[in-house]
C-alpha cells in the first residue's frame, strides 16, 4: 500500500505554496514538520482531494485519487487544521451524520461511536453540543470523525494543537496502535509528537519537500552540529548575537547551561550531544522558534 | 434515506431555522385573520339607529345576506337585478340618497351582480366603466355575454393594439371561460391579497433558511471534512437539497392549508364556486372559481417559492459566506416587485426572475386578472403562463448548477 504525489504542485495567486513535490508515503505514522507557510496544509488538502493541484496528481496504489473518487474517500479519513461543525450538533449526532456519510452500515455505527468515543475519553459529553466543548475536547471529537471509517489512509493536520500533555500521550499511543497496515500523515509544530511515533518523516520549506527519512536517519544528519555548555549569565546576549541557541537554563552562580547548533563547537568547553528531532527541525527553519514565541 | 432523515434532522434542530418555520405558521393565521377583520357592514337596528358590524359577525351577516341572490348569473337575473336597482335610485335621486334599510332590503343584494354590467357596458373607445343608469336592462339581458366577450376586443385592441396575437389568445381564451358565470358574494378580493402576501412571507422565510445550506460550511470549514466523506460529494448536495424541499415543502403545505382553513371557514366555503370574473373582472380570461383559483394561487407560489429557494442554494454552493448569499437572495426576490414598479407593467426582466410570481403587483394572481403580455416579435405570450414556465424551467437548472458549484468547490 503506498500512496504516492508525483510532481505535485499548487500556485496561488502570486505565490507558489507546494512546489514539485514528489514524495511516496508507505505504510507507517509519517510526520509532516515545517514551519509556519510551508505548504503543510495546502500538500494535505491536495490528498485529501478537496484542492486541485495546479501541477502533477496523488495515486493510491497507481491509481490517481481524482479518478478514483468515492472508492479513495471510502478509505480515507481527514482531520483539518480547524475543525469546523454545525453549531447545534451534539457530539453522537455529529458522528452519527459523518458516519452516514460515510458509508458506516447503521448497526455498526453505535458501537464504533461509543468505542472511539470510551478511546478518546469523551463518552461523557456525547450528548453536549461540540459548540461549548473545550478546544481539546473539539479536537478529539475531529480525531473521532476522522477515525469513525478505520481510514486505511489518515491525514491529521494539527491534530494535538489544543490538546494537553496527557492528553497528547493517550493520542500517541492510539496513533501508533492504530497505524498497523495503515498509511498516517500527521502534520504538527509540536515535534516531540511526531518523534515518538512517526516511522518516517517528511520536511517541508517553502513549498518543497528539503528532507525525507526515518527520524533517526534524519537526527543522525545532525550528528556533531548540536552542543551544550554552561557559560556566565552576563556573556549569554553575546552569545545569542553569534550562536543559534535553542535552549538554556539558569543554573546556580551566575551561570546558564545552553544548548545550540553550530558546525563547528564554537565555544571552548563545548560538549556534543545526542541531537534530536526538534533539533532537526530547528536547523533547517532558524527562525521558528522565535516565531512561535512571537505568537 | 438515512442521509436524508440525518439531513432534516440537522436543519430542523437548527434553534434559527425552527423560530422561522414557527414564524412561518404563526403568521399562516395572522395573514388570515387580517382580512377577516376587515370586514364590515352597517345594517340599520330596531330603533333606527346605524349597527355596524365588523370581523366574523359581519361575514356571518353576509353569508345568511348574499345567500338568497346566489346562483348562475344568468342574462335575466342581471335584467332583473338593474331594474331593481334603477328603479330604487330613480326613487331617491341618487345611490347615496337611499336611505340605509331600503337599500340593505333591495339593493345591496345584487351590487355584487351589477358590477360586470359597468364592465361590459364600458365606452368602447375609452375603455370607460358604464353609469347602470344609463345600461338599458332589455339590452343586458339579450346581450350581456357578447357584451363581454366585445368589450375585451376592445380592451385588446387599445392595449395590445399593436400585437394582434394577444387579441386573438384573449378571445380564445376567454371562449372556453364557463357562462352564465356563478356568484355566491362572501370572498373578499382582501382575502386573496393576503394569500399572495403569505406567500411573500414565506418565500422569505424560506429564502433566510436556505442561504446558509452550503455556504455555512464553507465558512465554518466543516465542508472540509463533509466532502472527504464517501458520500460528501454529490449525494450529500442531492440529499441536502431533498432535506430542504422536503422541510419547505411540509412548511409550504400546511401554512397554506392553515392559511386557508381559517379563510375558508371564515367566509364559508360556498364563496368558493363563484366565478373568478364575478370577483375581479368580468372580462378577465382564468375560467375557473375561486376554490380553483385558491388551488392554482397555492401551486404556483409553491413553484415560484421553489424556484426562488433553487437559486438561493445555486448562491449558498457558490458563495462562501452566509450572508453574502441571503443578501443576493433576498435582492433576487424583491427585484421583480421593483422592477413591475419601475416598468409601471409587466416586463421580461420581472416576470422571468425564479421570484416574480411572488410579490405585490406583479404577484401571480394579478397577472391572472390583468392583462399583461410581453413579446419576440409579432408573438405574444400572457404573462401568467411566463412566469410558471420560467419557474419550472429555473427550478432544475439552479438545482443542477447548485450540486454542480457544490461539488466543484475548493477549499482554500
Amino acid at each position: 500500500m503506498e500512496l504516492k504525489m508525483e510532481h505535485l504542485s499548487k500556485q496561488f495567486k502570486g505565490k507558489r505554496a507546494v512546489d514539485d513535490v514528489s514524495l511516496t508515503l508507505t505504510q507507517g505514522v509519517w510526520g509532516l514538520l515545517g514551519a509556519n507557510g510551508a505548504g503543510k496544509t495546502t500538500l494535505m488538502r491536495m490528498i485529501a482531494d478537496i484542492m486541485t493541484p495546479t501541477d502533477g496528481a496523488v495515486f493510491y496504489d497507481g491509481k490517481d485519487i481524482r479518478k478514483m473518487g468515492e472508492a479513495y474517500r471510502e478509505l480515507f479519513g481527514y482531520l483539518p487544521q480547524d475543525f469546523g461543525y454545525s453549531r447545534d450538533f451534539t457530539v453522537k449526532d455529529y458522528l452519527e451524520y459523518v458516519a452516514a456519510l460515510k458509508g458506516i452500515p447503521i448497526r455498526e455505527t453505535a458501537k464504533k461511536i461509543d468505542h472511539l468515543l470510551e478511546i478518546l475519553t469523551l463518552s461523557d459529553v456525547k450528548g453536549k453540543k461540540i459548540a461549548k466543548l473545550s478546544g481539546g475536547m473539539k479536537r478529539r471529537v475531529g480525531i473521532a470523525q476522522a477515525m469513525l471509517n478505520d481510514p486505511r489512509i489518515l491525514v491529521m493536520d494539527e491534530p494535538t494543537a489544543g490538546l494537553d500533555p496527557g492528553e497528547r500521550v493517550r493520542f500517541r499511543n492510539f496513533i501508533s496502535e492504530f497505524s498497523q497496515d495503515r498509511i498516517v500523515l500527521i502534520s504538527t509544530h509540536i515535534v516531540s509528537d511526531i518523534e515518538y511515533i512517526a516511522t518516517r518523516n517528511a520536511i517541508m520549506k517553502a513549498g518543497r519537500i528539503v528532507a525525507v527519512g526515518a527520524t533517526d536517519e534524519l537526527v543522525k544528519e545532525m550528528e556533531g552540529k548540536v552542543w551544550t555548555c554552561t557559560i556566565p549569565a552576563r556573556e549569554l546576549a553575546s552569545y545569542e548575537m553569534r550562536l543559534r541557541i535553542i535552549n538554556q537554563r539558569s543554573e546556580d552562580d551566575g551561570q546558564v547551561s545552553v544548548r545550540y547548533l553550530s558546525e563547528t563547537p564554537d565555544i571552548s568547553g563545548a560538549v556534543a550531544v545526542q541531537p534530536r528531532l526538534e533539533d532537526l527541525y530547528l536547523w533547517y527553519f532558524p527562525q521558528a522558534n522565535l516565531k512561535e514565541e512571537e505568537n | 434515506m438515512r442521509l436524508f432523515l440525518l439531513e432534516v434532522k440537522r436543519i430542523i434542530k437548527s434553534r434559527r431555522t425552527l423560530v422561522m418555520l414557527a414564524a412561518a405558521l404563526l403568521m399562516s393565521v395572522v395573514m388570515a385573520y387580517l382580512p377577516i377583520s376587515f370586514e364590515s357592514i352597517n345594517r340599520p337596528g330596531e330603533n333606527g339607529e346605524v349597527i355596524e358590524l365588523d370581523g366574523l359577525q359581519a361575514i356571518k351577516f353576509k353569508r345568511e345576506y348574499y345567500k338568497k341572490v346566489a346562483g348562475d348569473i344568468t342574462p335575466q337575473r342581471l335584467a332583473e337585478a338593474l331594474r331593481t336597482y334603477q328603479f330604487w335610485v330613480k326613487e331617491y335621486g341618487t345611490l347615496e340618497d337611499v336611505p340605509l334599510d331600503i337599500y340593505i332590503e333591495n339593493i345591496m343584494a345584487v351590487r355584487p351582480m351589477l358590477k360586470g354590467l359597468t364592465e361590459a357596458f364600458a365606452n368602447p373607445k375609452t375603455g370607460a366603466a358604464a353609469d347602470l343608469m344609463e345600461i338599458a336592462p332589455d339590452e343586458a339581458e339579450q346581450h350581456f355575454y357578447e357584451k363581454c366577450a366585445s368589450h375585451l376586443d376592445d380592451i385588446m385592441n387599445l392595449e395590445q393594439s399593436e400585437y394582434p396575437t394577444a387579441g386573438v389568445f384573449a378571445a380564445d381564451k376567454y371562449a372556453n371561460v364557463a357562462k352564465p358565470f356563478y356568484l355566491y358574494y362572501g370572498m373578499s378580493r382582501d382575502a386573496f391579497d393576503y394569500t399572495t402576501l403569505y406567500i411573500l412571507v414565506l418565500s422569505v422565510f424560506c429564502v433566510a433558511i436556505a442561504a446558509p445550506t452550503f455556504a455555512n460550511e464553507y465558512q465554518t470549514g466543516s465542508d472540509s471534512i463533509l466532502r472527504c466523506t464517501k458520500y460528501g460529494r454529490i449525494k450529500l448536495a442531492v440529499m441536502r437539497i431533498l432535506a430542504v424541499y422536503a422541510i419547505f415543502t411540509v412548511v409550504f403545505l400546511v401554512g397554506m392549508s392553515v392559511h386557508l382553513a381559517v379563510l375558508d371557514f371564515a367566509f364559508g366555503t360556498d364563496c368558493l364556486k363563484t366565478s373568478f370574473q364575478m370577483l375581479f373582472s368580468v372580462i378577465n380570461l382564468p375560467g375557473m372559481n375561486l376554490g380553483q383559483l385558491q388551488m392554482v394561487i397555492v401551486l404556483a407560489g409553491l413553484l415560484s417559492v421553489f424556484a426562488t429557494v433553487s437559486f438561493t442554494l445555486f448562491l449558498s454552493a457558490g458563495c462562501k459566506d452566509s450572508v453574502t448569499v441571503l443578501l443576493i437572495a433576498v435582492i433576487e426576490l424583491f427585484l421583480p416587485i421593483f422592477a413591475y414598479s419601475a416598468f409601471a407593467e409587466a416586463s421580461w426582466i420581472g416576470t422571468v426572475m425564479p421570484s416574480s410570481g411572488i410579490g405585490m403587483q406583479n404577484n401571480f394572481l394579478y397577472q391572472l386578472y390583468n392583462f399583461n403580455f410581453l413579446h419576440i416579435g409579432k408573438m405574444s405570450f400572457w404573462t401568467p403562463y411566463v412566469i410558471v414556465v420560467s419557474a419550472a424551467a429555473e427550478l432544475p437548472i439552479f438545482l443542477c448548477l447548485a450540486v454542480r458549484s457544490y461539488c466543484r468547490h475548493q477549499v482554500v
